[in-house]
């Protein structure tokens, strides 16, 4: 039986089948003494609705800007790699999407029901990619105004059954609680503007700028989309303090981040 | 600011705040809380369960002000999680006599200053405490949304689910229990800074309806007396309740 046929299995086996063992990780998340105890039940139960990765992470900053920096978790190394290389948070709409809801959601739920940037659609082509098909997304809202979230993410299109959305839900929840409960916090934040570090596509992008390529020919080189490259300009703008590419170029040669 | 235990048999005493109240929680959960099906044109908030079957645990200011409020209900008359969401407990809810309903908790109101709405909100749930200890009651339970469980874990309470998360039709939450520790109360006394037993008022039982506001006066007055004094006092006063 593949993942996606457990998956469906698990939800119609019951409620007492799918609640009990949801009530029971309540349970350890409310009493364990170490994170990795509930990462372990966790892992366990979250096989049988064949999701194979869950993180919590910071998904803005108290400022509302997005971080994406993780809390914990089971992660795909592979991924998360690429997403932070990428810098792909900046345009990661579904991390904001907390500011409007507080309700879960699926990546198939957010593409049907919103306007999905092209940002966006490319993360999520790049996720499937990468053999991760669907998601479940749940903001969770912070008391000093930053978001945080709970990603799970599986190798199949979710089938969206109630029930299983409900103990995903659930599960999310008191995964943060324990997370919460046991320390868990967001790594610092990244250095202030004045001190921004970029990452090697900005720095890539600016070098290739200052060389006189247009963010069309840059993105040639690099092999990645025109729309990408002014994403990673418009990111180190805003990491330089400058309003201008022309600035931002200047400004990444005098703290010799690029070279003349 | 105390909390005033008000049922049945001493509500004639706090009708002023029991409109208080009522008004108060419209205010926050239709007003602010935008739950629609609340809304009444007479700007207050009365459901069903509002019967003599309902405790009131009511934050009230020295001026009289109601600041915040919840509504307890013994877990053998009718109640919510029995009466109208029995379908959000997966099997049965806990019942029985150590087990009572808590609803409605509206600690204080964004009108409110922050420090107002800091010490109704722990206030509150530090007379809930001390309410279960003259009970007997050993297990809140009730419907959260979502969005307010991590607050009420913050608090110390171990919100366990007995239900799986469902659209109310004002938000998503979700069946719970919780038992009572004593020993959180300590801890939410200390987050407070406030010391000693006397944060609830409860008029005792027999006490002159008409008499009530003096009687009530007295209480509040003897509340402010070192807790020595209280002792004495409150052995007096029952020793009167007694003869009458």
């Amino acid at each position: 039986m593949n993942q996606h046929a457990d998956l469906a299995a698990t939800a119609q086996l019951g409620s007492s089948m799918v609640d009990s063992p949801v009530f029971q990780f309540a349970a350890t998340a409310l009493g364990a003494n170490d994170m990795e105890t509930v990462d372990k039940e966790l892992t366990l139960l979250l096989s049988t609705f064949g999701v194979d990765h869950f993180v919590l992470y910071q998904a803005t900053d108290k400022g509302g800007t997005p971080t994406g920096a993780r809390l914990c978790g089971k992660r795909h190394d592979d991924w998360r790699k690429h997403y932070v290389k990428e810098d792909m948070a900046p345009r990661d709409d579904l991390m904001k999407s907390g500011k409007k809801s507080l309700l879960p959601t699926t990546w198939s739920q957010f593409q049907s029901t919103k306007k999905v940037s092209k940002g966006q659609k490319k993360i999520f082509n790049e996720a499937s990619d990468f053999g991760l098909k669907d998601g479940f997304y749940l903001p969770l809202l912070q008391p000093d105004g930053s978001m945080y979230g709970v990603s799970m993410m599986v190798q199949h299109k979710m089938d969206n059954e109630p029930r299983m959305l409900s103990a995903l839900h659930l599960l999310a929840i008191y995964y943060s609680i324990a997370a919460n409960r046991l320390g868990m916090s967001p790594p610092a934040p990244p250095p202030s503007p004045d001190d921004a570090v970029l990452t090697e596509r900005q720095i890539e992008c600016l070098q290739w700028i200052r060389q006189g390529l247009t963010p069309g020919a840059v993105g040639d080189k690099l092999g990645i989309k025109e729309y990408t490259v002014n994403e990673h300009l418009q990111e180190a703008r805003r990491r330089l303090r400058v309003r201008t590419t022309a600035q931002a170029v200047i400004e990444a040669i005098n703290r010799k981040l690029i070279s003349l | 600011m105390h909390v005033h235990v008000v049922n049945a048999s001493n509500r004639r005493q706090y009708l002023d705040e029991i409109e208080q109240m009522h008004r108060h929680r419209h205010r926050v959960f239709v007003g602010q809380m935008g739950w629609k099906a609340l809304d009444s044109p007479d700007g207050l908030d009365i459901d069903e369960f509002d019967t003599p079957n309902a405790t009131y645990l009511i934050a009230i200011d020295a001026e009289g002000v109601v600041r915040g409020s919840c509504r307890m209900i013994p877990s053998w008359r009718p109640h919510m999680l029995r009466n109208l969401f029995a379908d959000y407990v997966a099997g049965d809810a806990p019942s029985g006599p150590s087990v009572w309903e808590w609803t409605r908790h509206a600690p204080g109101d964004k009108a409110f200053e922050k420090d107002i709405n800091h010490q109704a909100r722990f206030l509150l749930n530090i007379a809930a405490h001390e309410f279960a200890a003259s009970r007997g009651i050993e297990t809140f339970i009730g419907i959260a949304d979502c969005q307010i469980v991590p607050r009420m874990i913050d608090l110390g309470w171990k919100v366990e689910p007995i239900g799986m998360p469902v659209n109310y039709g004002e938000g998503v939450g979700y069946a719970f229990k919780m038992n009572v520790d004593a020993a959180n109360n300590d801890k939410l006394r200390a987050r407070l800074g406030r010391t000693g037993t006397a944060l609830v008022v409860e008029m005792p039982r027999g006490l002159v309806a008409e008499e009530g506001a003096m009687a009530r006066r007295t209480i509040e007055l003897a509340m402010r007396l070192p807790q020595e004094s209280l002792n004495k006092a409150e052995e007096a006063l029952r020793g009167l309740v007694r003869a009458a």
